[in-house]
């Protein structure tokens, strides 16, 4: 068990940059997610971790030591593959005992750790079997168990998931945080999907283009995002931005666009003329006069998403700005109709109209 | 040093492992990953390659610029011998003999296997396997056996004068091997018996694999089978016809085997093929540099075909 | 639409070139199976089962010797080839070395390369080192050719395997020989097995490197035999029948057997070209 470390970690393919100078810190038995969208890098972080792409510049360390120079097989790491790379002419046990006897552990110890892991994963019954006679969940235990029993510093994990279908997809995200508060080993994990990020970090680190927008834990991550990027890709229905121009003076801020006038109370921060508003569907509400919400705002329905515990209300307003309400699951009302919906106060959140660097929450 | 480098593909930004992605050198090689190594594995191949292949290749190159008779020492010859290949007419005719060839192999095969693929191609046929494997089977045998037996069929007293005479057609039965205006055809028809059943087995393999839906949008839009065939069959199956025009055109220019066996370049010198030329040149003439020159000559030819056929191949897809 | 009539029309085709293609193989076994010394006048059908012809074919032509030699010549050269083939095909396909892709051009061109353009050296040079007329004259050459096609085609089949696979092997922490080893080539076997019968298939009908190489006081292979067998008993037909089954049953009997592993072979390899 060891943290893992990024110093300014720079990864070129050719002329392509997949990885712009990445600096982070993964703490000792962290679970650590990288999520982001193709084509951020998050892979690619993970592979150098492993070894299995050489540095262009900066250093990776685990534990205390440096471990840029070191094959993978020095550096006591373990990673689970998205087709989960299962040797397909071995059973089982072998798959599991392989790693272990190429390491030249001693027979007794690798039953002692095969058998472990086959309980904790529940593989008991197959350890006969071989990939190719198994479901796809089975397989993924398996590709869990194979990285078990080697006792490494820190677990790799490469979309693991993303191969299963839904109900098993949730059961195992479960399976794979319990098995990490059990055993407690640093995990590094890797998955596009914010959901999956949001639920099982500790930490998630939001990747874009190869760099690193965001890290911190998911409630910070969700309630103060870095950026438009951040904010638009965490969270779902994401979050709606809209283009706005900032009014100030006397004591208040006003946001405007066309018709579309948003008046706000004491603003605790120096806004630019312009800036990009962002507010999430369950902080856009109905209005209700008494309710002390942000607005009125009047607009027109574009769609409707009724998801039985709650309805999503896509909303065309003046000027061309676009917001999603959330409303009871209960609630109807048709494409087209007229709507009158505010916001929560203090859950408007501005961004730089250039950079999308997040400057507050009004 | 020079630092060449080949062109990086679409770099594995999302890491995607599926399939191996060629980099640009100038990528580093990840700790232990297995690079130079790579040259051990390939050194004893390209050393018994290179020694009964590469070598004597450049060393048949070098000769077909001499003279020798196999005894002496060589003289010099410049591109004399390429200039009797080119002009010689016995030598020429050679080449033109594989040519004719050429269509019987080659060209024939690849309109009978097109054919039966068309007709198959909508449907899956029971016993395909048995089809296919018996199809297969004069690719198995021995040329020298396929050309003994041919020997005999074609033989004045064969089985396909007697057939002749069968059908009351007496005046047609001929000695088909000994015939100067038969000979060369009659064997280009053996290579054809040899060559149709590949060519069929990889043709219908092609058009096994076209989804049904493109026949039936196509026949929704109301093609014809000529033009469902030009527009559907035909297009899907570009790369088999490539292979089978490369693999057969390459067995046209060679036939040692049946000449050999059936007619010994005879009657007179209408069945000599640049490969049977060639073997008579280098070791019973003694004209070991008009035999090298042919052999380069041959490959030239051949590698020139290759090159065409897989060309045109790929524009048809553009 | 017309199913019925397409179906039978099909099989029909089918049937034909079927036949024509068989034809001319059955009719020179029911030829062999005449006794040695009875007329024969094209297609005629044998009183009985009569193997005197085959006896005496075997007996005369030296078959016994030549087929020996055949094998020796055909193992020895797929067992080299294939070795070779394998590690260097792997080579390819797996590991990214400078002019990885140049060397795997030379390689490629042996594929195309018409075998006539490098015997007269051959010949000369073994002839010089007193090596004509042994086993060594025949398998070399023929390996070095073999080595073009299996290099390509092991090259194909690791390139298909999955990277991921081969990754965490050497997570793992196995050596590339390892990988290749335990994983890889145990997986492919099918592959493997195309290449053995192609490259026997192949080595066992070459009739012009054994031509030229052998001079028929020694060795001879089994087609060579064979050639020199009907140069000498024009006349007698059934000898010679006999003689060509002879000499087609060994390629034949193995075709047969794996027939489907051929010919699916032959198939998804073109695919590859």
């Amino acid at each position: 068990m060891a943290p893992v470390r990024f110093e300014r970690v720079h990864k070129r393919f050719g002329d392509v940059v997949a990885i712009h100078e990445l600096t982070l810190d993964i703490a000792d038995g962290e679970f650590m997610v990288l999520v982001g969208p193709s084509g951020s890098g998050k892979t690619t972080a993970l592979r150098l971790v492993a070894g299995l792409e050489a540095l262009s510049g900066g250093h990776i360390h685990i534990g205390a030591r440096c471990v840029d120079r070191l094959p993978p097989k020095r550096r006591d790491i373990a990673m689970v593959f998205q087709d989960y790379a299962l040797y397909p002419q071995m059973t089982v046990y072998d798959n599991l005992a392989f790693g272990l006897r190429v390491a030249k552990v001693p027979r007794d110890e690798i039953r002692r750790r095969v058998d472990v892991a086959a309980e904790v994963l529940g593989l008991g019954d197959l350890l006969r079997r071989k990939p190719r006679q198994l479901s796809g969940g089975q397989r993924q235990r398996v590709a869990l168990g194979r990285a078990l029993v080697r006792q490494p510093q820190a677990f790799l994990m490469d979309e693991p998931l993303s191969n299963l279908d839904a109900k098993l997809r949730v059961q195992t995200r479960g399976e794979i945080k319990r098995l990490h508060a059990e055993i407690g080993t640093t995990t590094v994990y890797v998955t596009h999907d914010q959901v999956e990020a949001m639920t099982m970090g500790d930490r998630i680190a939001v990747m874009n283009e190869g760099r690193l927008e965001q890290v911190g834990d998911p409630d910070t991550v969700y309630h103060q995002p870095a950026n438009t990027f951040v904010a638009a890709f965490v969270g779902s229905p994401a979050m709606a931005l809209n283009a706005v121009d900032v009014v100030t003076g006397d004591g208040q801020v006003t946001l405007v666009r066309d018709r579309l006038r948003l008046v706000v109370a004491r603003a605790a921060c120096d806004l630019p003329a312009r800036a990009m508003l962002g507010v999430r569907p369950e902080h856009a509400r109905l209005w209700s006069d008494d309710a002390g919400l942000v607005g009125p705002v009047d607009g027109q329905v574009e769609y409707v998403e009724a998801l039985g515990r709650e309805t999503f209300i896509g909303v065309a307003a003046p000027g061309g700005a676009r917001f999603v309400l959330e409303a009871d699951g209960a609630y109807r009302i048709r494409i087209g109709e007229h709507v009158r919906f505010g916001f929560i106060p203090g859950r408007l959140h501005v961004f730089h109209p250039d950079t999308g660097a997040a400057l507050g929450r009004l | 040093m020079t630092q060449a480098t080949a062109s990086a593909d679409a770099p594995l930004a999302s890491g995607r492992s599926s399939t191996w992605v060629r980099l640009s050198r100038r990528t580093e090689a990840p700790p232990g990953e297995p690079r130079r190594i790579g040259y051990l594995y390939i050194l004893p191949a390209l050393l018994v390659y290179g020694a009964f292949v590469l070598v004597p290749f450049a060393h048949t190159a070098w000769l077909s610029l001499h003279e020798w008779d196999g005894v002496t020492s060589p003289t010099w010859a410049g591109l004399e011998n390429y200039r009797s290949v080119l002009t010689d007419p016995h030598v020429r005719a050679t080449f033109g003999h594989a040519l004719v060839l050429i269509v019987f192999y080659s060209l024939l095969p690849l309109v009978l296997g097109l054919v039966l693929a068309a007709s198959l191609s909508r449907m899956r046929v029971r016993g395909l396997t048995f089809f296919r494997a018996v199809l297969f089977l004069p690719q198995v045998v021995s040329l020298v056996a396929v050309g003994i037996i041919w020997k005999w069929i074609l033989g004045p007293e064969g089985s396909l004068n007697q057939a002749l005479r069968g059908l009351g057609l007496e005046s047609a039965a001929r000695p088909w091997l000994g015939d100067f205006g038969w000979a060369l055809p009659s064997i280009g028809l053996v290579g054809t018996w040899v060559m149709y059943g590949l060519a069929m087995v990889l043709l219908v393999a092609g058009v096994q694999k076209i989804p049904a839906s493109l026949y039936d949008a196509a026949r929704v839009d109301g093609a014809g089978p000529v033009r469902e065939f030009f527009a559907v069959t035909l297009p899907w199956v570009r790369n088999e016809v490539v292979v089978v025009l490369v693999l057969t055109t390459t067995t046209a220019l060679r036939s040692f085997d049946l000449v050999y066996v059936m007619t010994q370049g005879g009657p007179g010198t209408t069945t000599e093929v640049p490969s049977y030329r060639l073997y008579t040149a280098a070791f019973q003439t003694g004209q070991a540099g008009l035999g090298a020159a042919i052999g380069i000559t041959l490959a030239i030819v051949i590698f020139a075909l290759a090159f065409a056929i897989t060309r045109i191949g790929e524009r048809r897809a553009a | 639409m017309t199913g019925a009539i397409d179906r039978v029309l099909n099989h029909a085709l089918l049937a034909f070139f079927a036949l024509m293609a068989l034809g001319p193989i059955a009719g020179v076994v029911l030829v062999a199976l005449h006794p040695p010394d009875a007329p024969i006048s094209g297609l005629a059908l044998p009183d009985g089962l009569d193997l005197s012809s085959f006896r005496l074919a075997w007996r005369e032509g030296g078959f016994g010797h030549s087929l020996q030699s055949s094998a020796i010549i055909a193992g020895t050269t797929v067992l080299a080839s294939s070795v070779l083939a394998i590690l260097a095909g792997y080579a390819f396909a797996t590991m990214r070395f400078r002019g990885a892709t140049a060397l795997f051009y030379v390689f490629l061109f042996g594929l195309l390369m018409p075998f006539e353009a490098t015997i007269i050296p051959l010949y000369y040079d073994f002839r010089g080192l007193g090596l004509t007329d042994t086993y060594w004259a025949v398998i070399l050459p023929s390996t070095g050719l073999s080595i073009a096609f299996g290099t390509f085609w092991m090259r194909a089949f690791f390139l298909s395997a999955p990277r991921s696979l081969v990754e965490a092997a050497r997570i793992d922490g196995a050596s590339s020989l390892t990988v290749l080893l335990r994983i890889l080539l145990p997986f492919g076997r099918p592959a493997v097995l195309t290449m053995v019968l192609l490259v026997f298939m192949w080595t066992w009908n070459d009739f012009l490197l054994s031509l030229v190489m052998l001079s028929g006081q020694n060795i001879l292979t089994a087609p060579l035999s064979l050639a020199f067998f009907q140069a000498s008993r024009e006349t007698h037909i059934q000898l010679v029948a006999a003689g060509a089954i002879i000499v087609a049953a060994p390629v034949l009997a193995v075709y047969l057997v794996l027939q489907r592993q051929f010919i699916r072979g032959v198939v998804s390899g073109s695919v590859k070209l």
